[in-house]
């Protein structure tokens, strides 16, 4: 466009008069000139005619030598417009005659004039001097008798020159003026038109959708009206399609559990979701443009091996994560993180796992990147209860396979020495001795029972039990155990409700909680044991009731080093220790725990460091059951016949021992398939099977399948080093049929009680 | 002035008859004559850059104008009438414009002896040349 108008208003007016005014101005010019040419020739040939008459007339002027009248005659002919000056010369030049005319004035006389300037030749000629015409003409009549010179002004033709640029230019203007009406007049309404539409066109984001009226007009602006209504449904549709994509994404986004942040090149925040703003503490509004790092202040583990199989963090390994968004930039996407963590506006640190990928156009260049951060917290800590759990399990087995084989060992212990003191009677020598062992083998029995508790989660056996007397129980022992610097004081309260536990539990809860107690004052210190009844909402807030109405309070407390608040919230976790390597197994409050939530009970703790701790484990008191009356010795006689198999010889001595002498004839089988055996030949005699579970070759499961196959309705009894809930095939095979479970070490009231009642049953 | 010059002051000369007073100046301008002959009333009708040209060098007595004459043979009675009418004419404004015309814008009674008898003594006939030179 250059130095051309924009609007189209004057660029039509100026084009159209640029147009004019050339067309006029050369208009004017080649008119002017041909015109003025062809008045010029026409004004010499009439000057020559002119001057030609006039010489004609000065010759008889001449001849008769009438110089006025020849005078005046020229002076009258010097009146013609276009004339000059006339001059008359005799034929030497001497001036006889001359007149000038000025423009605007009458002709005049000139005299005293010296010669005139005449031709050489004896001819006339016409020539232009300074814009006049000059004209000499020989004055003759038979022989030359003068000149006669006529100056002709051109005035006229410039004059009409001038008149006719004049009128050029009025012309030229005129057109031009005409030519701007006109245009106004003409484009006016397409102008406005095209106004309405650029208005339209402006306004169109806030006019999307809707229709501008195509008035009848031009057809390119029709065409552009047109274009303009299908543009605004296209970019109402198309907005419409971005708002639902928009929404849809942003209901996909908020509907994302893992937070999700979105960044330009340069990593500021464009966009975030709800579980961002959850994760951050920041709103999406407020991290709009700022720096992803200072959002997101995420730091990292060192990954050592160590950290790796345990994925505990501290300070000393902490250090800050590299810049995510640089990370992503420079390899194009990142994997999944899990050593990361995340801390939020509150200080608040979390468990997260980070990842990410450039966002790239449709042309291939990247323009930011998006970053997901997943809340692992929980799966931190569920991962390392699962590996603490693993942990337990694994020794939870262990702990399972010893105790079966310390069972059959108790079970021949306790079986024989129970036996001794049947047979003997007190004063006899080897009586205390017997007794001693039976009471060990007892003490073993509840131990590893105790051990299977923990990690079998059993269902713990209950009595009704005096907490006040297990306390008292457990003093003895730990007067043996705390040093001399520490005080022991007992505050317990009087004729306090028994409760349903099972003792060896409750010393067992009584005895970590006062070794740890121990271990808390180094330098000596305090030991409390408390009871106490407290009232039903202490357990209420807790959604614990206890069924008479309250709660058995049970306090340990010491004056020793105390807890911060992180050591108060692991102190329940399976091997969580604060003490040295070797010295503490991370399971002893673990124990506590686990035994109070058995009883149905829960704890309270209360710690400042350096003041001390306190223990209050609440029990709910419950309603004493009756104790099932223990047969007499009499009444634990029997008959029939008895195959016990067992893999273990003592235990199969034990049975034959103990049953032998109540009236019942055994029969013993090493395996299972020397039970079967023995069964498919005897079966009409054998009134009970008892067979262990865990054997060699043939299980007690396959035995019992195979007496059940020989004899449908044969009695069968179980019994095994394992718990039974230990072991999910006794409840199966008990439901399919089994007369009963019994739970090795057994003492002889036991198994003779059982096989009293299987023989009993229908 | 011929009459003057050659009869009464001998003074002999070549004369060229220029037709009318105004050639007789221009003439004498051009250089075509020595000395030119005219009235007075010519020469003070010439403009500035004539007259300024010339030089009065003699001038004759002081003549009347041109008469309005009768022949002898018509009647007394005619002739008076004819005076009279002229006087009469010159009386309003409209009969001075027709008289001035034919040069007799003010017209006055003369008399032959005391107007016109001097110009019948210096014998003028003898200097009329008849049909030109």
């Amino acid at each position: 466009m250059g130095l051309m108008p924009r609007r189209l208003y004057g660029h039509l007016l100026l084009l159209v008069s640029l147009i004019l005014t050339l067309t006029f101005l050369s208009y004017g010019h080649f008119t002017g000139k041909r015109q003025s040419e062809a008045y010029l020739k026409a004004m010499k040939r009439n000057a020559e005619v002119m001057t030609n008459n006039l010489a004609i007339s000065c010759a008889n002027y001449l001849v008769v030598r009438d110089y006025a009248a020849m005078e005046v005659f020229l002076l009258r002919s010097a009146e013609l417009p276009d004339v000059r000056r006339i001059q008359v010369s005799d034929r030497d030049g001497k001036a006889l005659t001359d007149i000038v005319h000025n423009t605007g004035s009458s002709p005049a006389i000139l005299y005293g004039l010296p010669s005139i300037k005449i031709p050489s030749s004896v001819k006339g000629s016409i020539q232009i001097e300074n814009d006049r015409i000059v004209i000499y003409q020989p004055i003759t009549a038979g022989s030359l008798l003068g000149w006669v010179k006529v100056n002709y002004s051109m005035e006229t033709v410039s004059d009409m020159k001038r008149i006719l640029w004049r009128n050029s230019l009025l012309i030229g203007i005129s057109g031009i003026l005409v030519s701007f009406v006109l245009i106004l007049i003409t484009l006016r309404p397409p102008i406005r038109a095209i106004k309405r539409l650029t208005d339209f066109a402006r306004r169109l984001d806030d006019l999307k959708g809707e229709q501008i009226p195509v008035e009848h007009s031009f057809i390119e602006i029709e065409q552009l009206g047109e274009s303009l209504n299908y543009a605004s449904l296209e970019v109402y549709s198309t907005e419409r399609k971005l708002v639902e994509e928009r929404e849809r994404l942003a209901v996909t986004l908020r509907s994302i559990g893992d937070g999700v942040a979105a960044t330009d090149t340069e990593g500021r925040i464009v966009l975030m979701n709800k579980a961002a703003e959850a994760l951050t503490g920041w709103t999406a509004e407020e991290v709009e443009g700022k720096p992803l790092r200072e959002v997101f202040h995420i730091t990292e583990v060192e990954e050592k091996p160590l950290r790796k199989a345990f994925p505990l963090t501290d300070e000393e390994t902490r250090k800050p994560a590299d810049d995510l968004v640089e990370r992503v930039l420079k390899t194009d996407s990142i994997g999944v993180h899990y050593n990361h963590f995340l801390t939020s506006r509150d200080g608040t640190e979390k468990s997260i796992a980070d990842s990410g990928a450039p966002i790239i156009d449709k042309d291939g260049k990247i323009i930011g990147t998006v970053l997901v951060f997943r809340d692992v917290t929980e799966r931190r800590k569920m991962e390392a209860q699962l590996l603490r759990s693993q942990r337990i399990e694994a020794v939870g087995s262990l702990a399972s396979g010893i105790a079966h084989d310390f069972n059959n060992l108790l079970s021949a212990i306790m079986g024989y020495s129970e036996i001794m003191l049947e047979m003997a009677k007190e004063g006899d020598p080897f009586y205390k001795p017997a007794n001693i062992i039976y009471n060990a083998a007892e003490r073993g029995t509840e131990l590893v029972k105790g051990m299977l508790t923990i990690t079998q989660r059993k269902k713990i056996e209950t009595k009704p039990v005096d907490i006040n007397e297990a306390i008292k129980n457990s003093i003895e022992i730990l007067r043996r155990t705390i040093p001399g610097n520490i005080e022991i004081i007992t505050k317990l309260e009087e004729g306090i409700p028994l409760i349903m536990a099972n003792s060896t539990q409750i010393q067992q809860v009584i005895m970590n909680l006062s070794i740890n107690a121990r271990d808390a004052m180094p330098d000596g210190g305090i030991l409390t044991i408390e009871t106490a009844v407290v009232g039903e909402g202490n357990g209420a807030v807790n959604g614990i009731h206890a069924e008479e109405g309250g709660f058995v309070n049970l306090s340990v407390s010491d004056t020793g080093l105390g807890m911060d608040e992180d050591t108060k919230r692991k102190i329940f976790d399976p091997f969580f220790t604060t003490k040295e390597a070797g010295k503490g197994t991370g399971l002893g409050l673990y124990t506590v725990h686990l035994i109070t939530s058995n009883h149905r009970g829960y704890i309270n703790l209360y710690s400042e460091p350096n003041k001390g701790t306190r223990f209050s484990i609440y029990l709910p008191i419950t309603k004493v059951v009756d104790i099932e009356e223990p047969l007499k010795a009499e009444g634990l006689t029997g008959s029939g016949t008895i195959l016990v198999i067992d893999d273990d010889a003592r235990i199969r001595e034990l049975c034959m021992d103990i049953l032998k002498p109540l009236g019942y004839r055994v029969l013993l089988a090493g395996d299972g398939s020397e039970g079967i055996d023995i069964f498919k030949t005897m079966k009409d005699e054998i009134s009970l099977v008892i067979t262990d579970i865990i054997m060699p070759k043939i299980g007690g499961s396959e035995v019992f399948q195979a007496l059940r196959t020989i004899k449908p309705d044969a009695k069968v009894m179980l019994f095994s080093g394992y718990s039974q809930n230990g072991f999910t095939d006794i409840d199966k095979l008990l439901k399919g049929g089994a007369k009963g479970f019994i739970q090795k070490p057994f003492t002889r009231y036991a198994i003779a009680y059982a096989i009293k009642k299987a023989l009993s049953e229908e | 002035m011929r009459a003057q010059l050659k009869g009464k002051n001998k003074i002999q000369f070549t004369q060229r008859d220029a037709i009318t007073h105004t050639n007789v100046f221009r003439h004498v301008i051009l250089g075509y004559a020595a000395i030119g002959v005219s009235n007075i009333a010519a020469l003070n009708k010439e403009p500035q850059g004539v007259s300024s040209q010339l030089k009065i060098i003699y001038k004759t007595q002081e003549l009347p104008s041109h008469p309005l004459v009768a022949h002898p043979r018509v009647p007394e009675k005619i002739r008076q009438a004819v005076i009279d009418a002229v006087l009469k004419l010159a009386e309003s404004n409209e009969g001075r414009d027709i008289l001035k015309s034919i040069r007799l814008s003010k017209p006055v009674k003369a008399y032959y002896k005391r107007d016109y008898l001097s110009l019948e003594r210096l014998e003028l006939e003898r200097y009329l040349i008849i049909g030109g030179e």
